[in-house]
């Protein structure tokens, strides 16, 4: 889009605000169809790509999440058909059947739950929160883990799964609290 | 067992985050959430705690403030930084100096002037010299040698983007000259055609020059040629290789490294390149290709891709054709014109005639031919309807056969919709709605006419031979079917199923085409079931849950 005029400018300024509050939903939606968190950020630049050139056609005022969420969709579909040719998909057609209008309707909780892990990470310690820092803080692999925590691989993935499964645990009972507290 | 079978889930998730998992596990998974629909939820949720992990402020916020993911707070982060450092900086003494210098700068100087002797043959030498150079001068322009003789137009492009000093110049119908020095392609497509017929097609970024009346320089690029019989000789001079025509078609490319590739499409070129103390000229026939390396000048050989090179460009319509052999028609009702510049998830109102989002209700309509005129390669669409006569072409083609129905549509002509009810479109388990299996949905009743004139003067001296489809009903559709295909060309009746009440793949089409086809039209109608009411109360409609399907519709182009 080219910056030469104020509307433009407004534009783009506009863009990057949406973009910015949305870009972490929008991950989440495209790992849940492909699992890989590398093959997901690829399809993330690929869709923020397509969003910027395609920004003129959203309707200003309308919910810019849904918008995105379509060009999400086709660009995991066009990644799941390719990955077809050389390697199995992780979820077959009926399961992702199935997945898509869950998946649709869990995104509009994405805020809550995003703001409960905030808060439920405060409440992880010991080799649960080492594990979970040095993957997603530290990006490191699974045998630099199980190197640091003195753990076989296949522990550290047990020790992740089990982590993970807990702050789910928490995020679920935190955003229950959270309706009932608004719902009186 | 439900926990088991959980804590079996949320293990194999974490392995598949990683790529870790195995086709085996992979199976015990799928088998694992295929009909559980709170385990597919589970699997769901647990994804979307890594993904938040990933993205979560208070993970980040244990690196320094400013690498965080936002690059305005990173930015204004750095900003307050730089602002804490300059008020907390020492002052830095800067050293006067002491001396009393001299700062005269300036002293006057006196000139003695001086006559310089002049001598009659230093006159004579120079009017003599003068005249020389003007009748050089005129003799260059007067009788130039390659430069400014006009030799090649600019005759198509397709999103060309060239260098700032060329933009004025470089417009569809420019002549160019020989010798007028390089010429910057920054971005898309340019066709140039020499006066001798040979043609040449310029891919940026690249930077090319016209050298002579029969031969281009690449610096870098990819071009393609073509070269009539008589402009056999048209040669592609790069750093390190000619390459010469010999009757044929051919790409050149000169890659990141320096090094120049030859792909021979049709007939024959001769390759003259190695070292300068010792060239090697070779024969390359139609399939082959030489990589000639820039830095030791070794000449190898490389698979020859025939789809590397645009071949074909058409500034009105904006289509490339890479020598593929067929064209998507659901990219067509999209907006595209079959090589994906289409919008999937997007189609045609049958009553406008009007590029439009997919709407899901019950809508009656006239059978009212209707035009489409933001898309030129679409004749018109309808809702079918044999009450009245109806039209399928702007010629005046009728569909003779077509059945009375109850004159209801629910949704438009689409191209490669998303969910519908959060069901995609299926036949036999694969699922379309995406890049790789394209379709167009029809849920009855509804018709569109495609012009395959204008597809066809995409590709001039090429050739529509087939049409080619999957049909069927959506297995997804919620209740039972009951709908008819048809397939026609100009009027005439290629295909027909009637009365499809089994979901899946019902047919699989190649309708073969000649260069005097005009139109080709697709139908859907209701199977003339009559409206009903349902023991739940549900008046069933004609149309309902007849998700027609004409997967990976294309045209193959020979």
């Amino acid at each position: 889009m080219p910056m030469n005029t104020a509307e433009d400018n407004k534009n783009n300024k506009l863009f990057i605000k949406l973009l910015v509050e949305n870009q972490p939903k929008i991950h989440a939606y495209i790992l849940t169809l492909v699992t890989s968190q590398a093959d997901a950020d690829d399809i993330l630049q690929e869709v923020c790509s397509q969003l910027w050139m395609r920004f003129g056609e959203f309707e200003q005022g309308t919910n810019f999440l849904s918008w995105a969420l379509r060009f999400a969709f086709f660009e995991a579909l066009n990644f799941r058909s390719k990955r077809r040719r050389s390697r199995q998909v992780l979820f077959d057609d009926d399961v992702l059947q199935q997945m898509i209008p869950i998946l649709d309707n869990e995104m509009k909780m994405a805020d809550l739950r995003m703001e409960a892990l905030e808060r439920c990470l405060d409440r992880l310690n010991g080799r649960a929160k080492d594990a979970i820092t040095m993957k997603y803080n530290k990006c490191l692999n699974v045998i630099q883990i199980a190197e640091t925590l003195s753990l076989s691989a296949q522990g550290v993935y047990k020790l992740l799964s089990r982590t993970h499964s807990q702050l789910l645990s928490c995020i679920q009972r935190v955003v229950a609290q959270q309706e009932e507290t608004a719902h009186g | 067992m439900a926990d088991m079978a959980h804590n079996r889930l949320e293990d194999l998730l974490i392995l598949a985050m990683d790529d870790k998992i195995s086709s085996e596990q992979i199976r015990e998974l799928n088998t694992i959430l295929r009909g559980h629909p709170e385990r597919i939820r589970q699997a769901v949720l647990f994804l979307q705690v890594a993904s938040h992990l990933k993205q979560s402020k208070k993970m980040a916020g244990m690196a320094k403030p400013w690498l965080t993911s936002d690059s305005r707070e990173s930015f204004n982060g750095f900003m307050k930084l730089m602002a804490e450092y300059e008020n907390t900086a020492q002052t830095v003494q800067v050293e006067e100096s002491s001396k009393a210098e001299d700062k005269t700068l300036v002293r006057p100087v006196r000139v003695h002037p001086v006559r310089p002797p002049v001598s009659r043959f230093s006159v004579y030498t120079l009017i003599i010299s003068a005249a020389a150079l003007l009748c050089m001068v005129a003799y260059v322009f007067l009788n130039p040698v390659g430069g400014h003789v006009e030799t090649a137009t600019l005759s198509n492009s397709v999103r060309a983007q060239w260098a700032p000093m060329h933009q004025g110049q470089m417009k569809n119908g420019a002549r160019l000259a020989v010798r007028s020095g390089p010429i910057w392609l920054q971005n898309g497509l340019a066709e140039l055609q020499f006066d001798n017929n040979a043609r040449v097609l310029i891919e940026g970024p690249a930077e090319f020059e016209i050298i002579a009346e029969d031969r281009i320089g690449l610096e870098y690029g990819k071009i393609y040629t073509t070269v009539p019989p008589e402009a056999i000789g048209f040669s592609v001079y790069t750093k390190n290789a000619k390459v010469i025509d010999l009757g044929t078609e051919f790409g050149v490319e000169i890659d990141s490294l320096g090094n120049t590739l030859l792909h021979t499409i049709k007939g024959k070129t001769r390759l003259i390149a190695g070292r300068p103390t010792a060239p090697v000229s070779m024969e390359i026939s139609a399939g082959q290709a030489k990589k000639v390396c820039a830095d030791t000048q070794n000449i190898m050989d490389i698979p020859c891709n025939t789809h590397l090179f645009a071949r074909l460009i058409d500034s009105q319509t904006g289509s490339v054709w890479r020598g593929q052999v067929s064209l998507d028609l659901a990219d067509i009702v999209g907006g595209g014109n079959g090589f994906g510049t289409g919008r999937a998830d997007y189609g045609i109102n049958p009553v406008s005639g009007k590029p439009s989002k997919m709407g899901t209700e019950n809508r009656f309509a006239e059978n009212r031919y209707r035009s489409v005129q933001e898309n030129p390669f679409i004749d018109g669409v309808f809702v079918p309807n044999g009450t009245n006569e109806q039209l399928i072409s702007s010629q005046g083609h009728l569909f003779g056969e077509c059945p009375i129905t109850q004159g209801l549509y629910f949704t438009e002509i689409m191209n490669s919709p998303g969910p519908l009810d959060g069901r995609m479109m299926s036949l036999n388990n694969v699922l379309y709605g995406s890049g790789e299996n394209p379709c167009i949905f029809m849920h009855a009743n509804l018709g569109i006419t495609f012009d395959l004139d204008a597809i066809r003067s995409q590709f001039p001296g090429k050739e529509i031979v087939r049409f080619q489809s999957f049909v069927g009903i959506s297995e997804t559709a919620w209740r039972d079917c009951n709908a008819d295909f048809w397939v026609l060309v100009d009027g005439r009746i290629r295909y027909k199923k009637m009365a499809v009440q089994q979901k899946g793949l019902a047919d699989t089409l190649q309708i073969e085409l000649s260069g005097r086809d005009r139109f080709l039209t697709l139908v859907v109608t209701d199977g003339k079931d009559q409206p009903r009411e349902l023991a739940d109360g549900f008046i069933r409609q004609s149309i309902d849950c007849d998700w027609c399907v004409f997967g990976s519709p294309v045209l193959v182009v020979e």
